[in-house]
């Protein structure tokens, strides 16, 4: 049934703060836990810090006291709802096990987020993101086994498999090339605002995450790995946020937001199978709809503007859903592994620049990288790679095991 | 009414730029827009973008009014901006109608008109940083933004009034002229009311530090009680 967050009511926004006894969520059982709730925290845990990291922003463009008052009234909710979200996950698990969790959300949200795109030159920016955060999960599940000697299908379960995508090494682009172009904000399917900004944000969280605990490991593989991948999440980050339409006002933005998080705790409350999951996004789109309608009291006072201009009747279809897109991703595997990019274009002659660029950052060369690195040392002290193929061999050719097993060309 | 909301749902359409990507269905091409004032001689193309560029500058005086009308603490002020608001309606009106009878595509969001917006959002935009602003001083901003606004407005009508000059006597030609008809009377007025406004609010603050203190002092009384009633 069409759910329009505009005409719900929501948690006032008094009635919203939560005592230390309210904020000390049950971490989830990392032995029981459905690996795609754990997604849906991930997500949400970057979703609420995006919308925190904004707000900030926001509240350093403007000295109206109503409105940086009432940012701050709705940013201490979000960084309540932040750690609420985020407390979830238990302290048992490991660093590298909350990394498989977030390439897990890498690979499957970005997958469903591809599919259901409405627009092409978007779908096609999620695709090519897709293969890459695909390898990061192979080349982490890796170094999972091989610095706490477990399998990532432990954390992932089969519902994503593990193997090469684009090899990482081949990743790094010049930065000219990661920058795409943009929707514009009128034309735009409000679909497609919702999926760019849920990405942004994701990636953004998965570019953070690695920039502060990379250096949490005395293995120096695992130093390197995260490193490396981190670099290549700034990539995605800088390829994300462009697809935004940078013509939308603070005000709009700041709907915008709100109005994505009603959207994504609407959609996960209905795929929510764990009890206590479920009633933390039922409580949490309460309060978003309260805060999506200060928001839009806010558009409204300053920008002129109301909500029914910008936004859709009801929330787009479909919601967000986490479930296995193993043929979707081995379709494009088999058909845009070489694809590049030549400034805002998806290429598959790399321009000379990106040679330049990675001859800059390899050097000697792209075996010494250390996703190259880590799977070379995997098959050496273990006799073969980790993979999780359940639907079969490799689709293509290039990176099937025992040949060149993934490595990049 | 006029279409305020321009969205794909709509029907909006864009013709992409280097920058700009859209989905098969909303973009605009050139070929679409040569129709614009066909048989007159017209670029039509260029038309097409000038008159969704200046649509789309009413359709933000719209908002701009509702924006000023929603700051305002002085009544005779929001009388104002509620009679320019509704005028500002009737002008997105008169120029789908002249869009419209010259075959072009209401909706149709052009590259000028996204920078118009833009132009138009920054003047907006401007009130995010009026924080150490006294009632006075954000009142004469606001008809110092209607003074902004409603410049590119005359200048927009004087633009068609210009074009249709150069034409034929025809449909276009009678088109055009029946827009200026229409837009070039609120718009002067608009002009010609935040000039003197905004000379008679400075000249008074200017000449006498009573005045000043006073209307300031009025300002921040009604500014209160309104905020209370809000």
């Amino acid at each position: 049934m069409a759910f329009n967050p505009l005409e719900e009511k929501g948690i006032p926004i008094d009635e919203q703060l939560r005592n230390w006894s309210e904020l000390a969520v049950t971490p989830y059982d990392k032995r029981e836990v459905d690996p795609y709730t754990r997604c849906r925290i991930i997500t949400m845990n970057g979703i609420e810090v995006e919308s925190i990291l904004f707000s900030h922003q926001f509240n350093r463009n403007t000295d109206v006291i109503e409105v940086k008052e009432k940012l701050a009234m709705s940013r201490r909710i979000e960084q309540q709802q932040q750690k609420a979200v985020n407390w979830c996950i238990p302290g048992d698990e490991t660093t590298l096990e909350v990394t498989l969790g977030y390439e897990q959300v890498a690979v499957d949200l970005t997958a469903w987020l591809a599919r259901s795109e409405p627009d092409p030159y978007l779908k096609q920016t999620y695709e090519f993101g897709l293969l890459e955060d695909f390898d990061h999960l192979y080349r982490y599940a890796n170094l999972y086994q091989l610095v706490e000697g477990k399998q990532a299908e432990a954390i992932i379960d089969q519902l994503t498999e593990v193997m090469p995508g684009r090899p990482t090494a081949e990743e790094h682009r010049h930065p000219v090339d990661s920058v795409r172009a943009h929707f514009d904000k009128h034309t735009v399917d409000p679909l497609s605002r919702l999926h760019a900004m849920t990405l942004v944000a994701a990636e953004q969280q998965t570019m953070n995450f690695y920039m502060n605990i990379g250096n949490r490991y005395m293995e120096p593989i695992a130093r390197a790995l995260y490193q490396e991948i981190g670099m290549i999440e700034e990539q995605h980050v800088t390829q994300y946020e462009s697809l935004l339409d940078p013509m939308e006002t603070w005000f709009e933005q700041l709907v915008h937001h709100e109005y994505n998080e009603c959207y994504l705790y609407h959609s996960f409350l209905q795929q929510e199978d764990d009890p206590k999951a479920r009633a933390l996004w039922e409580l949490h789109l309460g309060m978003e709809i309260e805060q999506l309608r200060i928001a839009c009291d806010l558009m409204r006072r300053y920008d002129g503007k109301d909500p029914e201009e910008i936004l859709p009747l009801s929330l787009p279809e479909p919601p967000v859903r986490f479930e296995p897109n193993k043929d979707f991703v081995r379709a494009v595997l088999a058909e845009q592994l070489e694809l590049s990019t030549d400034r805002l274009h998806f290429v598959f002659d790399k321009p000379d620049r990106y040679h330049d660029y990675q001859q800059a950052v390899h050097g000697d060369g792209r075996k010494m990288a250390p996703s190259e690195v880590v799977i070379e040392e995997h098959v050496a002290r273990l006799g073969s790679e980790y993979r999780i193929q359940t639907e079969g061999e490799h689709p293509n050719e290039r990176l099937r095991e025992g040949t060149h097993s993934g490595r990049a060309s | 009414m006029p279409m305020t909301r321009i969205t794909k749902d709509t029907g909006a359409t864009i013709k992409p730029g280097p920058m700009v990507v859209a989905a098969p269905e909303q973009i605009m091409t050139d070929a679409v827009l040569d129709q614009v004032a066909a048989g007159t001689g017209l670029n039509g193309p260029f038309v097409a973008d000038l008159l969704a560029s200046a649509a789309t500058h009413e359709n933000d005086g719209i908002s701009l009014f509702r924006a000023l009308s929603s700051m305002t603490a002085n009544p005779v002020l929001l009388a104002r901006y509620q009679q320019f608001q509704a005028e500002s309606e009737a002008a997105v009106d008169a120029y789908e109608q002249l869009i419209a009878d010259l075959g072009g595509r209401i909706g149709y969001v052009s590259p000028p008109g996204r920078m118009t917006e833009a132009m138009d959002a920054k003047i907006l935009e401007a009130f995010l940083g009026s924080g150490s602003a006294d009632p006075m001083t954000l009142e004469l901003k606001g008809v110092e933004a209607v003074l902004l606004a409603a410049t590119l407005c005359v200048a927009n009508v004087s633009l068609l009034s210009a074009i249709a000059e150069g034409l034929d006597e025809g449909e276009a030609k009678t088109a055009l002229l029946v827009a200026v008809v229409k837009l070039e009377g609120p718009a002067r007025e608009h002009l010609e009311w935040a000039t003197s406004t905004q000379r008679t609010m400075v000249l008074t603050q200017a000449n006498s530090k009573l005045a000043q203190k006073v209307g300031a002092a009025m300002e921040g009384v009604v500014s209160k009680i309104k905020d209370a009633l809000r």
